[in-house]
């Protein structure tokens, strides 16, 4: 008796389980299929941010760079209680850097505007080249200034769509 | 013929995971109270943890689970994500605790689904608490169908021992599914160290590979063979539906855990002790600590009384 109500436990959630996956992409929590890392060697993106010296607007470089050149020291996001994932997720799927935009990303950053820093934020692709081995390039995609926003004049949304 | 072999497996499966009719002991008592311990323990830790960034959410920008049909937005301001983690932790406790159990876990099942989805809205899911939702859904189903605790007890730990299993599958399928037979390629966890790399670097401000990142990034075979023995360690979870095989794939997750932390930096924390705490003989180990003590206590017994005489 107690198999038979175990086991039937078990059919009903598990038909349960699988309705809710199939119906809302694979993540119905705690029910998921556990698609991370399903995709392999496909070209990825993700964001950094810097800690720039006050740049004058006209002199700002917009350029790919390595990431060993990057300008400003690193901003790190768990000592100032961000959490990486949520801003990463943010600024990739950002399509166009509105000020309401801009002042999401400085909630999320916790950036006090009476701190004059300047963050450099900047997203980085990944992708396998011909011998196999992963280039990256990281392209600046906006400034944060105290008071403005500054965002990258050859920024394409349409790229944002490459996003993870 | 095929009808009765089927039975027979469905009748084996039945047995290997829930072992209705086997006795318990107290090591067994015991041990299901560590573990449903550690269960309220991470909920309440979870929840409080996401109850305070909730906080700094302004806006949904991709809705979860119930938060599909429901606007939790409200959730976001007045601190009441912080009431949440109250109430669910006072229902986890109360469960614990035995008071009206049936009622305490469903409805801390049902906040603590509300609170993931109200952090997990900003478009980036993530699958550290699965594991402990699904125990939390076990104890729940365990209190709300069966009366005996003993089987309440079995139910629970069979339960969890289908779900797992069927999860590994599930994600062993999907990389096959996703990717096809070249999945262990090595050139992709290179992707995926250096993808890492930058989250390290954003997240620290510093990554300095360790020596089994920088002997993956040198040997692309090496690379492969790791990643070969994630996959069919994945595709082999099933294998902890049945006893005898039980321990060995649960520890062989660890494993793979282990090796994810060591070579992405992904930590699985909740995962690994719940794993462990499945694998590892803790009832065992209690019931021969106590036949042991109880062997000694009773020649002491004996010894004693030889002396008053």
């Amino acid at each position: 008796m107690a198999y038979r109500k175990a086991g039937r436990l078990l059919l009903v959630v598990l038909s349960v389980y699988g309705l809710l996956v199939a119906t809302h992409d694979g993540e119905f929590w705690p029910f998921s299929v556990y698609q991370m890392f399903s995709s392999a060697g496909r070209p990825w993106t993700r964001m950094l941010i810097r800690d720039v010296p006050s740049i004058p607007p006209a002199t700002l470089r917009w350029t790919p760079e390595d990431m060993a050149d990057l300008s400003g020291r690193p901003f790190a996001m768990r000592e100032h209680g961000v959490p990486q994932n949520d801003v990463a997720a943010y600024v990739v799927q950002t399509a166009q850097w509105t000020p309401a935009r801009g002042e999401g990303l400085r909630a999320m950053l916790g950036y006090e505007t009476a701190s004059e820093r300047v963050l450099a934020v900047y997203r980085i692709e990944g992708s396998l080249a011909q011998d196999g081995a992963v280039a990256v390039t990281c392209t600046p995609v906006l400034y944060l200034t105290p008071d403005t926003l500054l965002v990258n004049p050859h920024f394409d949304a349409d790229e944002t769509s490459k996003g993870e | 013929m095929k009808r009765a072999r089927g039975n027979n497996i469905l009748w084996s499966l039945h047995r290997h995971l829930f072992d209705c009719e086997a006795p318990e002991t107290r090591g067994e008592q015991l041990f299901f109270r560590v573990f449903e311990g550690f269960v309220v323990t991470s909920s309440i830790a979870l929840c409080w943890s996401w109850g305070w960034y909730t906080q700094r959410i302004e806006a949904v920008v991709h809705p979860l689970g119930l938060a599909r049909y429901i606007d939790l937005s409200f959730l976001y301001d007045h601190g009441l994500s912080l009431l949440l983690a109250a109430l669910v932790s006072v229902l986890c406790l109360a469960g614990f605790a035995r008071v009206v159990p049936r009622f305490a876990y469903p409805a801390a099942l049902l906040l603590f689904h509300l609170q993931y989805v109200a952090r997990f809205s900003l478009g980036k899911v993530a699958h550290g608490s699965n594991f402990v939702g699904m125990s939390l859904l076990a104890l729940t189903l365990a209190w709300v169908f069966f009366h005996e605790a003993r089987l309440q007890r079995r139910f629970t730990f069979g339960f969890l021992y289908f779900f797992l299993g069927l999860g590994y599958v599930l994600a062993a399928s999907c990389k096959l599914g996703g990717t096809g037979l070249t999945w262990p390629d090595g050139h992709h966890l290179w992707m995926w160290m250096m993808e890492r790399k930058v989250d390290v670097l954003s997240t620290f401000g510093s990554f300095t590979p360790n020596p089994i990142q920088r002997f993956l990034l040198r040997y692309h075979a090496a690379a492969t063979v790791v990643l070969a023995f994630g996959l069919i360690t994945e595709l082999l979870g099933w294998m902890m539906w049945w006893g005898p095989t039980r321990r060995f794939i649960l520890l062989a997750l660890v494993g793979l855990h282990v090796g994810t932390a060591l070579t992405l930096n992904i930590y699985f924390t909740l995962y690994m002790i719940e794993l462990l705490l499945l694998a590892l003989p803790g009832a065992k180990i209690w019931d021969q600590g106590a036949l042991f003590l109880g062997a000694v206590g009773h020649r002491k017994r004996v010894g004693a009384a030889y002396q008053r005489r």
